[in-house]
Order: C-alpha cells, then sequence, then structure tokens
C-alpha cells in the first residue's frame, strides 16, 4: 500500500516513493483499510463519492471523490511534484486537502482533473473496437490496416490450401 | 352465575306520602300533599317560599343520622331557582338539626344553577354548616330552606323522599344471567318506587353521589360486573365559595369478594366536583376482588386503590388524585398531570407508561430499597428535579439498580437510598446488504459498543447510553456513518446503503 491511514490525527500520508497516486486508488484503499482492526472507529475520510452511473448509451457520470471530517493528505518528506489523478474535493469547499510535510520540503502538486463529467465505459470501447469494420482502413501500418491485411492474407492462403 | 341482587344502606326518614307529618320554617302557608309533582312514589310535599330576603322551608322530624360517614339524602324540586339567592348566600339549603328552630344549614345550590327540577342533595351531618338557627342537638329535623329574593305565587319548593346512608351494593350476574353493568345499578336506583340518589341515570350516561359496592366483602358471593364504554360522573356536592358538604371520601366504588369479577373497558369516570372527587378502592376489602382496567379514562378523578388482583392497561388518568398500586400492574397507561404514582416498593409495576408533568410534584412516588428493578417503556415529559423530579424514592437506605428500557432515564430524587440507573433499550438496524459491518460507538467517543464483522438484513443489540454513533461499511456500498443517534428508546432504524461504484479492490 502507498498510504498510511492515521485515524486519530485523520492523516493520509503518502509513502516515501509515492510522486503520484488517482483518487480512485486513495479512495479504494482507505475503504480498504476501514475493514481492518477497529479502523471504523474513526470518522470517515471521504463522503459520498459520486459517479459511473449510467446515462445511457453506455456513458457514465464521471467520478468525484470528496475528502471529510478534517482529513487531510500529507505528502512524502521529500521535495518532489506529486501528481494527482482524479477530481478530489474538501467538504467544506472552503477546508484544505493536503497537510504540510513534517520537514521543510518543496511540494508540488499536479492535480490532472478530468474534465469531462461523461466517459465511455470500458464495455463500451470493447464493443466498438470489435464492431468496427475494418474494410475502410487505407493508412498503411496502422493497426486496422495490419488486420485487414492479415484477413485478407489468411483467406488467401486457404484458397490455395483448397 | 346468579340474578342480580341489589340492596342499600340507605335509612328512610320520610317518602312523603301521604299522612306524613311535615315542619315548616318561616311563616305563610304550610307544606301540603303534592300529587302534582314528585319524584318517588305517588306524591310529594310542597309549600310557597316567598317575599325578597325571606328565608322558609319545610322538612320532616324522625330520627337523624348518628352515624359517621352516613350523609343525608334529601330530594328537593325548587320551581323558581332564579328566585332564590346565590349559592354563596344560601339560596338553597339543607337543614339538619333537633327542631324548625334549631339547625345547621349547608349551602348547596342557588340561582347560579337555573336548571332546577327534582334534585337529590347530599350532606354529611358533620359538615361545618355555612349557617346556624337556634342550638341544634340531634339530626332528627331534615329539610330544605330557601332564601328568595322575590315574590312568589304559587308552591315553589317540593321535598320527597329524605333518607341517610352512604350507598348502594350490587352482586350477582354472570352467565347465564346478564352481567352487572352501571345503568342496571342506576336502573334500581332510580325506580318510582325507590329513587335512592346514589346514581341516577343522566344524559351523559350515570351520575354518582355515594358509594357503589360491587360484590360483597366475602368468599361467597358470585358478581360479575362487566361494562363498556359507561360514562360515570360524579355530581358537584361542594359549590365554591361555600363549607364542603361531603366528605373527600364519600362518592366512589368499592371492589369487593373473592368472587368478585370487575370488567371496566373504555369507561369514562369524570368528577365535577373538587373536593369530593371520586375513588375507586379495591384495597379495602378483606376478600380481594379481580377487577380489570381497560382502555379507561379518568378525568379530575380522586383516588385510584388497587391491589395484586387489579390490573390497568392502555388507562389515562388526567387531573387526578394519587393511584395507589398496591400490587396492581399499570401498562400502557398515561398519567397526565396527576398526583405521584404510588408503586410502594414495586417500581417494576408499571410499564410502558407515559408520565406527563402538570409543572411540579413527581411522577412516581415509591419506597423500594433494594434489589433490582426492570423499569420497561416509561416516560416522563415536564418533570425536573428535586421535589419536581420524575420519581420520587422514599427510602432513607439502602442500595436499588433499576434496569431502564424502552425509554430515557428519568428524573429522580432520593431520601437517601442509593439509586444505579442502568439504561439499556434495544437498537435495531434494518435493510442490510449482505457482507456488510456495523459498529456502534458511545457518541462523540470511539468506544464500540457493540458490532459485528459482517451480517445482512438486520442487526439488533442492546444499548445503555443515550445516544451513540453508526457506522455500516461495506465494501462495495458507500460508507455510512450516523452520528449522535439518539437510543433514550427503543430505535429501529432502516438502513439504505448507496452502490459504490467507484471502489476499485487492490490491484
Amino acid at each position: 500500500m502507498s498510504y498510511t491511514f492515521d485515524g486519530l490525527n485523520k492523516l493520509i500520508i503518502l509513502d516515501p516513493g509515492v510522486t503520484a497516486f488517482s483518487v480512485s486508488d486513495l479512495y479504494s484503499r482507505w475503504k480498504d483499510w476501514v475493514q481492518l482492526s477497529d479502523n471504523a472507529k474513526y470518522e470517515i475520510a471521504f463522503d459520498t463519492s459520486v459517479g459511473g452511473d449510467p446515462l445511457g448509451n453506455g456513458l457514465l457520470l464521471g467520478a468525484y471523490y470528496f475528502i471529510t471530517n478534517g482529513w487531510l493528505i500529507r505528502p512524502q518528506e521529500a521535495a518532489h511534484t506529486l501528481d494527482i489523478t482524479g477530481n478530489l474535493f474538501p467538504i467544506p469547499d472552503t477546508a484544505q486537502i493536503f497537510a504540510p510535510t513534517l520537514g521543510n520540503f518543496n511540494v508540488s502538486i499536479r492535480s490532472q482533473f478530468s474534465s469531462l463529467t461523461q466517459q465511455a465505459s470500458p464495455e463500451q470501447i470493447a464493443q466498438q473496437v470489435w464492431e468496427t469494420d475494418l474494410s475502410p482502413a487505407q493508412t498503411l501500418d496502422t493497426a486496422g490496416d495490419t488486420v485487414k491485411k492479415a484477413k485478407q492474407n489468411s483467406a488467401a492462403a486457404a484458397a490455395l490450401s483448397a | 352465575m346468579a340474578a342480580q341482587a341489589f340492596a342499600n344502606d340507605l335509612t328512610t326518614m320520610t317518602l312523603m306520602e301521604a299522612g306524613t307529618n311535615t315542619s315548616d320554617i318561616g311563616g305563610g302557608q304550610g307544606s301540603t300533599d303534592e300529587p302534582d309533582f314528585f319524584i318517588q312514589g305517588t306524591q310529594s310535599f310542597s309549600r310557597r317560599v316567598t317575599g325578597a330576603g325571606s328565608t322558609g322551608g319545610f322538612g320532616f322530624t324522625g330520627t337523624g343520622p348518628s352515624t359517621p360517614g352516613q350523609h343525608v339524602y334529601i330530594w328537593a324540586n325548587v320551581l323558581t331557582p332564579g328566585l332564590v339567592n346565590s349559592t354563596v348566600n344560601g339560596g338553597i339549603r339543607v337543614a339538619i338539626g333537633s327542631s324548625t328552630n334549631a339547625y345547621d344549614q349547608f349551602y348547596v345550590n342557588g340561582n347560579d344553577d337555573l336548571v332546577g327540577g327534582w334534585k337529590c342533595y347530599t350532606v354529611d351531618y358533620q359538615s361545618t354548616p355555612d349557617a346556624t338557627q337556634g342550638n341544634p342537638n340531634s339530626t332528627d329535623f331534615v329539610g330544605i330552606v330557601l332564601l328568595t329574593t322575590g315574590a312568589i305565587n304559587r308552591p315553589n319548593l317540593g321535598i320527597d323522599p329524605i333518607r341517610y346512608g352512604t350507598g348502594i351494593t350490587a352482586t350477582g350476574g354472570g352467565s347465564p344471567d346478564p352481567d352487572l353493568t352501571f345503568i342496571d345499578i342506576a336502573n334500581y336506583d332510580s325506580d318510582v318506587n325507590l329513587q335512592l340518589g346514589v346514581l341516577q341515570p343522566s344524559s351523559g350516561g350515570v351520575a354518582l353521589q355515594g358509594e357503589i359496592r360491587i360484590g360483597n366483602d366475602d368468599t361467597t358471593t358470585s358478581t360479575t360486573f362487566n361494562d363498556t364504554d359507561a360514562v360515570l360522573s360524579k355530581i358537584n356536592n361542594n359549590p365554591t365559595g361555600v363549607n364542603t358538604n361531603t366528605t373527600a371520601t364519600f362518592s366512589g366504588i368499592n371492589l369487593r369478594g373473592s368472587l368478585t369479577t370487575a370488567t371496566f373497558t373504555g369507561c369514562l369516570f369524570i368528577s365535577l366536583d373538587t373536593h369530593d372527587k371520586g375513588f375507586v378502592d379495591a384495597s379495602s376489602a378483606t376478600n380481594a376482588a379481580t377487577a380489570t382496567f381497560t382502555g379507561c379514562t379518568f378525568l379530575d378523578w380522586g383516588t385510584f386503590d388497587g391491589r395484586s388482583s387489579v390490573t390497568l392497561s392502555s388507562t389515562t388518568f388526567k387531573n387526578s388524585g394519587i393511584v395507589t398500586l398496591n400490587g396492581s400492574t399499570a401498562s400502557s397507561c398515561t398519567f397526565d398531570s396527576c398526583e405521584p404514582v404510588d408503586v410502594g416498593n414495586n417500581l417494576g409495576d408499571i410499564s410502558n407508561c407515559e408520565f406527563i408533568s402538570s409543572g411540579s410534584g413527581h411522577g412516581v412516588t415509591t419506597s423500594v430499597s433494594t434489589g433490582t428493578v426492570v423499569f420497561t417503556g416509561n416516560s416522563f415529559s415536564g418533570y425536573g428535579s428535586g421535589a419536581d423530579a420524575a420519581i420520587n424514592f422514599t427510602a432513607t437506605s439502602g442500595s436499588v439498580t433499576v434496569n431502564v428500557s424502552g425509554a430515557g432515564i428519568p428524573t429522580f430524587q432520593t431520601a437517601g437510598v442509593t439509586v444505579s440507573f442502568v439504561l439499556s433499550n434495544s437498537l435495531t438496524l434494518t435493510g442490510l446488504e449482505p457482507n456488510t459491518e456495523v459498529r456502534i460507538y458511545d457518541a462523540g467517543t470511539t468506544t464500540e459498543l457493540a458490532g459485528i464483522e459482517s451480517t445482512s438484513g438486520s442487526f439488533n443489540t442492546s444499548i445503555s447510553v443515550s445516544a451513540v454513533d453508526i457506522v455500516v461499511f461495506n465494501l462495495e456500498f458507500i460508507a455510512i456513518r450516523l452520528t449522535n443517534i439518539d437510543t433514550t428508546s427503543d430505535r429501529t432504524i432502516p438502513i439504505q446503503q448507496q452502490e459504490d461504484r467507484q471502489y476499485e479492490n487492490p490491484p
């Protein structure tokens, strides 16, 4: 695990070497941690997480996570740039999300928010790939071109052996 | 079991039938036979009392009451209620004395009551009179005196039976004979040849002044009383502004006899009298009757003395006197603005009852001094501390543990006995998804009170604190934490877990 959860002090401490994490993973590992021992006694770190709800046509609501009850994320004790992927917001909206490192380190935090409120589901992506008509593929050496040629070659070989 | 039977202990002084020798008070035409209006038999006696500021009346001289507790019952019909003075000025008075020149006067009515008609007035001969004429030295003369306020042209005062005593005894009933009811007793009382005046039919049910004894105080008389939705009103014998006319314990219902079963369902007992409010007494008899009160209402009533053979359930007491359980049980009852319920040393005899304070005083008084008491579902509202605490523990020493469930811990006052309340209410969570972890914490702390690693459906536990935090956790559902949940009463909380679409299993 890349995180250490300190329920008493409401801290999520990033382990040494961690320079990036996804909010989705952080949220999930927090839930794993709550299940352990008597960690459920602490105030919850994440309030409702929203997203993933189907919107029709295979589209899903984008995911948002809300850190709450004064929980803070503390980066590793090193000067670094911390990359965060995912939509993370505090409750209340004026609250802090990050705690300073214990030592005097410069930490740059770079958040990569999802700009979409919708995203295609993996199943839909897979379905689109499998059902794609490769006959129009014209660009040489593309995946479509390669698969199309492989299909054509297979057909030719079968005809010769007949 | 046995045919209904009725008896009374009233001694008749006169029935005012023909040939009665009446005695007049005041001048003018004397009292005469009155065949035109009467309440009992075939006639009464009447006379005219007239003139502004005049006092006059008549009565009968015989052998009057002499045993303490006996009350005079005298029927009177004042045809001109608007032409007598007010009650506080003695418009209508019962006279009890040794002669027409020596009698005590008890003010019973006046022009503040214009309804008129035949009324049976009751007076304890030992009550403090409002006025006295001469120097009475016996109770052998009983009559009615009016203080009129104007000229009256025809006979305006009728008097019919004069008796003294305490009340009626009803026995018998039970299949194949009909069970006794209040109206059966009232019909006996109001027979034209009797007209006792103890329990009379009224437009609103039955009207009481005196004692109704249900059953004989023995081991051999079978009595079955069973009444539903009856309305019993205690007549106001003690108007405001004058001395009391009856004793405070004159009127009520006495339950007695080991073969007596009395069942009251949905009955209303209402007192219009603030002094002689009416009582229910199941405790005085040597031989205990079995009695059940279900869904009854006692409004402005007096006292209720039970015993172990008496059951109170879903019954409401409002503005009423002391209920002394004496071993009877009270469940799902309401005591609203009442005197404290005396449970003796059996605090556990009340359960699921609601106590509402009048603003001062206790809800319950108990003498329990030792042991553990199960105290279930009793709620108290409006009570304070000290003299206004919900429960008053009167024992001066000892130690009592009270296990409270189904409600919060009440306030209490103790005279010395050590009292420990242990709250234990049930908490139930329903609708839990499979594989859900539940943890219950003392509110605002991390002290776990109960919990389960994995459950489904419902979770139930016993809680002994007044508030809890609840955690409902499941990897597949959004985490739920309910804070500061009131557990001062049994709680059932439906849980709706929302699917967590974001949780990802560890890679």
